[in-house]
């Protein structure tokens, strides 16, 4: 991948590479911060990588593992500030809403938990839900990505739409 | 209650579920995307370069490494071996030795340069 290939590259995968970030992180500064930092390290393998699919599912394995990385050290700042009384530098909470006119259009509540049930599934059924809702991966592409079975991440797909179903069974209008 | 919880299963179903996610995240907002390409340019130019001056750094100690053993190699090599010439020079007889020889044994100095003379001849 010469300088202007990657430069469409970035241009074409910026926004979802945004999204999913977000989608982990909750923060979109942070995301963009991830975004990018991820970007400069994949530069110099996607070099190597001539296909822009095999290159963006690559690249999107690099950005899952650096997300999981923050969100890691993000757990140890959150332990470490039980110590020091600091907030640790901690963004958790997403910006205003109300900053976007878009998003207000949407219930917001429904969304929040949403959102919140998705932060809460097991790692894997996350990473597979995200990967699909989000990038619009196949699962084929998804196994690739995250290096286990097709099969596996059907599974674990299943099981995430199961768990978001459960915690968002309250949520059901009454009859 | 959106569609997408209200189903309990199929494609469908799955898919609004993932629409209402989408919704849910909201579109990426300007001012994460603003400047977001540039930045990224910028940095793996940056990296780039910095690799390039190690890399010229690298090279440049190696090849100096290098011009140093070629240098220590062509100065070792220069030297030429000095071999002996045929015969004994006298000169380098041992003296020790030749008294051990009981050779120059009450010799005056004039008798034991003969003498070595003659060894060294014969």
């Amino acid at each position: 991948m010469n300088p202007s290939e990657f430069e469409s590259f970035v241009m074409a995968t910026q926004e979802k590479a945004l999204r999913l970030a977000y989608s982990y992180l909750g923060d979109w500064e942070e995301a963009r911060d991830a975004c990018q930092e991820a970007f400069v390290k994949a530069h110099s393998g996607l070099s190597g990588r001539r296909k822009e699919s095999s290159a963006s599912t690559w690249f999107y394995t690099i950005l899952a593992n650096h997300l999981k990385d923050r969100l890691r050290r993000r757990k140890f700042k959150r332990f470490f500030s039980l110590f020091t009384g600091s907030d640790g530098d901690v963004k958790a909470e997403p910006p205003d809403p109300s900053a976007n006119p878009e998003r207000e259009a949407i219930d917001r509540d429904i969304g929040e938990k949403l959102k919140s049930a998705v932060m809460a599934l097991p790692k894997r059924q996350g990473e597979v839900f995200r990967m699909k809702a989000v990038l619009g991966l196949t699962f084929s592409e998804i196994s690739s990505a995250l290096g286990i079975s097709e099969g596996a991440a059907k599974t674990h797909h299943q099981r995430a739409l199961e768990a978001l179903r459960t915690s968002l069974a309250h949520l059901k209008d009454p009859p | 209650m959106t569609d997408g919880m209200k189903e309990k299963g199929g494609k469908s179903g799955v898919e609004a579920l993932e629409m209402d996610y989408l919704k849910a995240l909201g579109p990426v907002p300007p001012a994460a995307l603003n400047g977001f390409a540039s930045n990224v340019f910028e940095r793996t130019t940056r990296l780039e370069a910095s690799r390039l001056q190690k890399r010229t750094h690298l090279r440049l100690a190696l090849g100096g490494a290098a011009a140093a053993m070629g240098a220590a190699f062509y100065l070792q090599g220069g030297e030429k071996e000095v071999l002996p010439e045929e015969g004994l020079d006298f000169a380098e007889m041992d003296l020790e030795l030749l008294m051990e020889l009981e050779l120059c044994e009450e010799l005056e100095t004039v008798e034991l340069l003969d003498a070595l003379m003659e060894i060294d001849n014969g």
